[in-house]
């Protein structure tokens, strides 16, 4: 499907993707001998195990797979501590 | 909020022999369209590039594979999977009346477009019918 009809969206830890797979253009007094592929609208909700910031998304398509990228925010990250001398 | 979920159509498994590697191969989910010129096939191979197809037409026998370079991000493990990755594969036995050399291919967005035309000679003629 076209990347255009793709909607992605992040809020709090919540990614969530949405599209609709349209019917392919075919000419009139066409007949359809076989349909397996299916069409219509989607969504999908995936929950994340930490709050994502949008500017550490990163969407992708290639070839019709679409790949995103959910980057931890730095505040997220583990904190290293130092261990001060007695 | 629509809630409603509608579950799309698992992945195949193709009826070809098992592979040496153990690698999967999936069958393809095809529409078929008729048109005055000839048939049009789309096959839905997600992951599969156009260097990667191949389309090969023997003895009536249209054959189309795909191929998948498997993606393994660096620095990453796998924590959920349930989007099977392999190969593509499928045949149709089609009639007598398509030219190999006319058959075309395209990729767009991981859907492989099959255009088979008609032999000239297999196109129906049109008789005008006059009024006597």
């Amino acid at each position: 499907m076209d990347p255009a009809d793709i909607e992605i969206s992040v809020k709090d830890n919540v990614l969530t993707i949405s599209g609709e797979r349209k019917m392919p253009e075919v000419p009139e007094g066409a007949r359809w001998h076989r349909n397996e592929r299916e069409y219509g609208k989607f969504t999908r909700a995936i929950r994340l195990p930490f709050q994502a910031s949008d500017d550490k998304v990163e969407a992708r398509m290639a070839n019709g797979v679409l790949r995103i990228a959910v980057g931890r925010p730095e505040e997220d990250l583990p904190k290293r501590i130092e261990i001060k001398a007695a | 909020m629509n809630t409603e979920v509608t579950q799309t159509a698992d992945k195949t498994p193709a009826e070809t022999p098992e592979t040496t590697t153990g690698g999967r191969i999936y069958r393809p989910l095809t529409d078929i369209v008729e048109t005055d010129e000839g048939v049009t096939l789309m096959l839905e191979m997600p992951g599969v590039a156009a260097e990667d197809v191949d389309v090969t037409l023997e003895k009536r026998v249209l054959t189309i594979r795909g191929k998948v370079h498997p993606a393994h991000p660096e620095k990453l493990q796998l924590a959920y999977a349930e989007y099977g990755e392999g190969d593509f594969e499928r045949a149709f036995t089609l009639s007598d009346d398509f030219d190999p050399e006319k058959i075309g291919a395209s990729v767009a967005n991981g859907v492989l477009t099959v255009t088979l035309p008609r032999a000239e000679q297999a196109q129906p003629k049109k008789i005008t019918v006059t009024a006597s």
